[in-house]
Parts: structure tokens; sequence; C-alpha cells
């Protein structure tokens, strides 16, 4: 029973939500409904996830573990945020001033890591994996891309290299097209497979 | 120095005392060796093999019967030793290329024993100690003296000789390092010309498998066959054509240059020599010792003059003296020849030390040579590199396309949005993060002053916490008055109940926000590729095409063509370069600023940073066939 019901739950919801999108008003309302449970269930669940990452860092805190000190900065964070939400209202433009002020210098320079651990992979490709048909032609688009990325190319107003850039620019279109369309058969799988119980990525 | 050097007997040149082939012509020195009487001894085979286990077997059972060889197939020849019957005639003989068979035994050894070492060093001194004898102790400490003399000697000469080219490159064959030194140091030639009473430890010179080299046939090993002639009671060394199976492997630190001449070995072993314990320890019994000269000696360094006389009266000549030990005979020869033996015993032991220590180790590391000036090259590089960032950063103007073809989906989005009336409503949403804001806002400002100009109405919904303190900042860069933005939440079901919400009564989404094809225009604010398709797929087929336009980040413009082409998109522009064709085309002066500068200034780092890779990849390919070149 304690793997059965999450299966029928999942089938039931797929094979329902399959059918309202199909039939169209007859099933709208109850779809509305189901939308509604599954969007305050998602919520929810959001919510339980806030409390397990609070509970689990106050205990880090409690217990003195190695690195405390990042869940007390993580914890005096949330209840600024919390208290200063439920005090001025989230709609309060300098509470939202507040916030903003805090993430984006932090996202920012996030981004600007994940950019450097990427050029920091450029240099490495070649050295870790050698000369061979992938990193070359790894090499090549990229340098490519980069170039043309760059704009300068395009600001000599040059017709024939304009064409060019312009047939180049095209080219990711087919990747991404191959991309979209296994995108779209994995998710009809795994979908399938939801619904007919076969997958269960809610764990056993 | 010089007293210790051989002369090539074609050339007339000096050559070092191991040397085998002078290195003057090239010629071979195995005259130097040659014994009078015995020029007739077969070569050794490449092949034969004699297992670490049967030396160490001899160590232990030295009066094990020696097995057979070419001498024992019928009556001892005279002058020799007898040797008895094999007791295991049909013992199979290792063949060449079957040699790894004792470098397994080493290795299983090695891994059985804590210190497969110096449990041989033990075995030795437990035999050493099994002398009981005042007068072996003695001989032995004389013996002690003048191998450790000959290896100090043996050694300084070591350091000072250059080292022998070896004609070929190191590892050719694969062969490790200290492999080939101890093949260095087992030369044919003394293999083949030099008749030894034979230690069991010799390595074949040449092959890969470089197993211990003895005889292909079974033949006696160095202790069975001093115990066969002193069990026999005939005391001769064999001049007969006997496998030369104990030429010693002389380690790196083994006296090469003290080398006894092989002339000595001819002397006639004693009579007496015929106890077991002594062949056994493969030292002097207390019988040879009263036959010794030197036996009442004290034992005494190998600098004093006593051991030189002790070494005179045994028919070995002191350090710098020549050595005349042919012309001897007697007692003297006779111990010299035990010495002999037991001296090349214990070269043997030391040399398979050496082996049991080598093994495992790999070739010492090639030290990689640094050019000079590689440093202060990468170094320029980098500065001009750090330079050109700086330019661009900071001093060169920026690019702007005079006459940029305008991009179709860019010109799409265009055309929808000069068909906004005053009084549409345009439903703008956030879905960007705070680390790409100040792209996405260089690209919407444009857009929504326009819009905001024209009298559209905007509302503003986001489904990420994040659009809500984001989108203050946005509608102050437009000069739009500020107003709520909306949070819808649920993430897909969200966006899905947001479409399915026909009559706007919907609970899931927020209050403000009205049945989506009230819209005109709904303007996706996206950095996330994830996003993108959540709208498109979840909202798209309940929207018309003309509904969904999109402002994304320069990254997302691959994801989004697909979508324009198959006609699911208004339109959309991406990055910050069409974000200002965009512009332009609205009559918006498009914004510039630091991060369209930035942008390039990254875009020139990951440029530098990928052809830096691709320079150095090409630097190690080159250093590394640089130093596989011989010679080099």
């Amino acid at each position: 029973m304690k793997k059965t019901l999450p299966v029928l739950t999942a089938a039931a919801a797929a094979l329902f939500i399959l059918a309202a999108l199909v039939v169209g008003e007859p099933l709208a309302g109850w779809l509305e409904i189901v939308l509604n449970w599954a969007v305050i269930v998602a919520s929810a669940a959001l919510l339980v996830a806030i409390a397990t990452l609070i509970l689990t860092h106050t205990r880090n805190i409690i217990h003195g573990k190695r690195g405390f000190i990042y869940s007390l900065i993580l914890i005096g964070a949330f209840l600024a945020s919390l208290i200063g939400g439920l005090v001025y209202g989230a709609a309060d433009s300098a509470y939202l001033r507040w916030v903003a002020a805090v993430q984006l210098p932090l996202e920012t320079s996030l981004l600007g890591l994940a950019a450097l651990v990427m050029t920091a992979a450029a240099l490495q490709v070649f050295r870790n994996r050698g000369w061979s048909l992938l990193t070359i032609s790894f090499g090549a688009s990229a340098l490519i891309f980069l170039v043309i990325s760059l704009g300068l190319l395009q600001a000599l107003n040059i017709p024939l290299l304009t064409a060019i850039l312009n047939y180049l620019q095209r080219l990711p279109m087919i990747g991404i097209r191959g991309l979209l369309i296994g995108v779209g058969i994995g998710a009809l799988m795994m979908g399938l497979r939801v619904a007919l119980g076969l997958e269960r990525p809610w764990g056993e | 120095m010089n007293a210790e050097m051989i002369t090539c007997p074609h050339c007339g040149k000096e050559n070092l005392p191991q040397a085998t082939r002078c290195v003057h012509c090239g010629e071979d020195l195995d005259e130097v060796f040659k014994i009078e009487g015995v020029e007739n001894i077969p070569v050794l085979s490449e092949g034969s093999d004699v297992s670490v286990s049967e030396l160490l077997q001899a160590f232990r059972q030295p009066d094990k019967p020696t097995e057979d060889s070419p001498l024992t197939g019928g009556a001892p020849v005279p002058g020799s030793l007898p040797i008895e019957e094999d007791p295991q005639p049909d013992k199979p003989f290792k063949e060449e290329d079957q040699a790894p068979e004792w470098l397994t035994r080493i290795r299983k050894r090695a891994l059985q024993d804590e210190d497969a070492a110096g449990e041989l060093t033990r075995k030795m001194n437990s035999l050493d100690n099994a002398r009981s004898t005042s007068s072996q102790e003695r001989v032995d400490d004389e013996f002690a003296s003048w191998i450790a003399r000959i290896r100090e000697n043996t050694r300084r000469e070591s350091l000072l000789t250059p080292k022998l080219p070896t004609g070929a490159p190191e590892n050719e064959d694969g062969v490790p390092e200290w492999l080939r030194r101890v093949r260095e140091l087992q030369p044919d030639a003394l293999e083949e010309e030099q008749p030894v009473l034979g230690t069991s430890a010799e390595t074949s010179d040449g092959g890969t498998d470089a197993a211990p080299a003895l005889n292909s046939e079974p033949e006696s090993e160095p202790s069975e066959n001093l115990a066969t002639d002193t069990g026999s009671g005939e005391p001769t060394i064999p001049k007969a054509p006997e496998q030369p199976a104990s030429e010693p492997i002389q380690s790196a630190s083994a006296g090469q240059g003290e080398e006894l001449p092989a002339e000595s070995v001819s002397a006639v072993m004693p009579e007496s020599q015929g106890s077991e314990p002594e062949a056994e320890s493969g030292q002097i019994s207390p019988a040879d010792d009263a036959d010794t000269p030197a036996e009442d000696e004290p034992p005494e360094s190998g600098q004093s003059p006593k051991i030189e006389a002790v070494l005179q009266g045994i028919g070995l000549a002191a350090e710098d003296a020549p050595v005349e030990l042919d012309e001897r005979a007697g007692a003297g020869e006779e111990l010299s020849a035990d010495l002999l033996l037991l001296r090349r015993q214990k070269e043997s032991a030391q040399a398979l030390l050496n082996l049991i220590g080598e093994e495992g180790k790999g070739p010492p590391p090639a030290k990689t040579q640094r050019l000079g000036g590689r440093g202060w090259s990468r170094f320029i590089l980098g500065s001009f590199l750090v330079l050109v960032l700086a330019a661009v950063l900071f001093i060169a103007p920026e690019t702007k396309p005079r006459n940029w073809e305008n991009p179709a989906p860019a010109v799409a989005l265009k055309d929808r949005l000069r068909a906004l009336e005053k009084g549409d409503l345009v439903l703008v949403v956030q879905e960007y993060q705070a680390a790409t804001s100040a792209e996405l806002e260089q690209i919407a400002v444009p857009v929504l002053r326009d819009m905001q100009t024209r009298g559209v109405e905007l509302q503003f919904l986001t489904t990420h916490p994040n659009g809500l303190w984001l989108s203050g900042s946005l509608m102050d860069a437009a000069g739009i008055p500020a107003r709520e933005t909306m949070f819808l939440a649920g993430g897909k079901p969200g966006v899905l109940a947001a479409a399915l919400n026909t009559d706007g009564n919907s609970q899931s989404v927020p209050a403000g926000l009205k049945s989506l094809d009230s819209y005109a225009l709904i303007l996706l604010l996206e950095d996330s590729q994830a996003d993108i398709q959540n709208w498109i797929e979840q909202a798209g087929p309940w929207l018309s095409p003309t509904r969904l336009g999109i402002l994304a980040s320069s990254q997302n413009a691959a994801l989004l063509l697909p979508y324009y082409d198959a006609g699911q998109l208004a339109g959309f522009a991406a990055g910050l370069t069409e974000g200002r064709v965009l512009a332009q085309a609205l009559d918006q002066t498009p914004p510039a600023g630091a991060p369209s500068r930035a942008f390039q200034a990254g875009l020139l780092v990951m440029i530098a940073v990928l052809l830096l890779g691709i320079i150095s990849k090409a630097e190690a390919d080159s250093s590394a066939q640089h130093r596989k070149e011989p010679g080099v």
C-alpha cells in the first residue's frame, strides 16, 4: 500500500491532466481544481523544504559542527528577511531595495565565478584530453562563436563577411533543434513511465 | 686508476676495467679476460635461467647434488670438479621467453615477506653465524675486509667513471632502467670467457626477460659445485668446458674494477675442501685454513700490510700489485679459488638484493628541462592580454555596427510592438536573476519606455521571488511609475493554471492577473531556458502565437530560434546587440555602459584563455617530443 498509493495517485493525476487537455471544456473546471491542488502542494513542499533547511542548520549551530559559522549566517539572513518582510510588507520598496542590494552582488559574484570555472575548464580541456576530433572541434567552434559574439566583425560592414556570419550564427539552430527534439521525446517517455508506474521519481 | 685500466689489444688504448668493448675502436675486449686453457668453454646460453629460489636453495643446501652439466655425462674430467648426476634430470629449464618467472617469484617473495632483502640478509648472516671455528671467523673477517676494500675502490671508480654509452635509448624495449644497468654489469664476454666457480644468480645479458642466467641446461649451482667438488675429493677447479654459470652479477657497487684476474681461478682446489659445512656456507673450512699460509694472521683491515700478506699468500695480489696468481700453485691458490667462490656468491647475493630492492620501482623520473625564456614569454603574453583587456574596457571606443543587418526575430518583435495601441494591455513577466539584471534591463528599458510613451498599459508578473525586488529597479530605469508586481506561484502548474484561467477567477493565480488571452502581448524577460520552455510549452498552446514576445540574454538566442521558426513566438531579441537594434528600430536611445563593455571583455578573456590552452598543449607536446629524441 505504501508503494502502491503514490503510483496510483501519480498515474491518476497524469491521466486526468492529459484527458482534460484533450477533452477541453467539459473537464476545465476539474482541471482548475487539480491545478490548484498541485500549486498548494508545491507551496507546502517549499515550506517543508525551508523548515528542514532551517532545522538542519540550527542543529549544526547547536552541536557546534564544523562550519557552523555558515549556518549562523544563513539563519541570520533568513530571520532578517523574514522579519523585514513581516514588518514592512513584501511590497515595500525600501525592503525590496534592501534585499536586492544584498542579492545582486552575491549572484553576480557567483555568475562571475561560474565564468571563471568555465574559462579554467577551457584552458584544461586540451591538456587533459589531448588532440582529438572532439577537442579540436570544440576549440574551433568556441573560438568562432566567441569572436562572432564580440560584434567586431559585424562592425566592419563587409557584405560577404556579414553573410558568412549570419550563416554561421544559424548553425547552432541545428544542434538546438536536435536537443529540443531529444528533450521532448525524453519528457514524453518519462511522463509515460511515471503515469504507468514504471518510474517513481519520489523515491521508494 | 691508470694501473687498473686495461689495454685494448686492438688499438692499444686504455679502457676501464669493466669495459667489454673498447671505447676507442669498439672491438671486444674479450681477450683480456681469456684464461689459458679454457678458451673452449662453451658459451652460456642467453636463455639460461636460474630462478631466485634456486639460488636461495643453493645457499640453504649447498651440498645438494649438482645438476646436469656437460661434464656430468661421464667420468670426471681430470682437473675438474666432478659433478654428480642431477637427481632431477628432467627438471624443466626456462626458456628465454619464460624468464619472467624469476621476476614473478621475486615479486611474490617481496609481497610475502616484510622485507625480502632483509630476509635474505638474515639467512646469509645465519649461515655466517653457523661457522664456529675461529679460523673461519678470521678468514671471514679477512675476506670481508677485502671485499669491503674492493667495493670501496669500485665505488670511487664508479663515481669517477663517466657513463658508458649504451648505444641505444633508455627503455627502448620497455626494459626498466635498473634492469638495463644490471645487464650492463653482466657483459657477455665475461660470461663466455671467464671460468667461474659459480654462483647461481647470474643474469642473462640480453633479452627482456633478464632471467638469472645460467645455462639453459641443468647445471651446477655455485655452492653445489663446491660441494660436489669437495665431496668427491677431487679438488680441482674445472678447466674443462663447464658452464661459466656463476659470473656474478655485479651491482653498481660491486667491485668491477677489482675483478680478480681470471687466471687466478686456474688454481687447484685443496683436497680438504670436501666438508659439507664449508660448502654449505660457502666459506672455507678449518682444514682449508690449515692449508692457508695466512691462517695464523689476525684479521685486519684491507689496508693493513698483514692482509696484503694474506692475499699474497693465497694468491691474490694487493690492490696495486700485479696479480700473478696463475703462477702460484698449492694451498694459496686453492684458498684463493675458494675465496673467489665466496666472493662471487656474496656478490650474486648482493645483486639479488639490489634486484629485489629495485623491484617495483620505476625508473627515476626524468627531470623536465625548462628552457630558458619561456617564463618570460608567458609573462609577456599575459601582460599583453591584460593590457588589451584594459584598453577594451577603458580606452577603445565601443564597437557599434553602422549598418547592422537587423535580425529577423528582432524585426518581428519590433513590428509586434509597433502594432500595440494606446490602452492595450501588456503583461511583462520578469524571470531573471539578479546577476543578469544589468543585461536584461539594458534590453528591456527601451522597449518599456516606448510602450509607456505610447500609452500601453503594463502589468508586471514574476514567477521568481527575485522578480519582486528586481522589478523596482527596472521600473526606475524605464521611467515607469512604480506599481505592484504580481507573483505567480507553482512553477509549471502555476503557468498552466494561469493559461487555463480563462475567466480570471482561478484561486492559484494572483488576483490582478487576467486571462492571458486578454493581454495584447506577453513580454517575457528571461535568462533561463527552463523558464522560456515553461512558458512556450505550458502557456503557448493556449495562446495565439502572436502574443508571446521574448527579451532574453544572449545565450538563449540559439534556443529561441527554433521556436520562432516554428511560429510559436511573435519575435525575440536576445543579447545586448539585438537589444540595441530593437531600441534603434523603436526610435529609442539604446543604453550603453559597463555591461556591454564587460561582456566584450569577458569574451576576449575567454578567447585568450582558449588560445592559451591550445598553445600550452602544443608546447607540452613539443617538449615531450623533444625529450624523446635521443641524445637530448
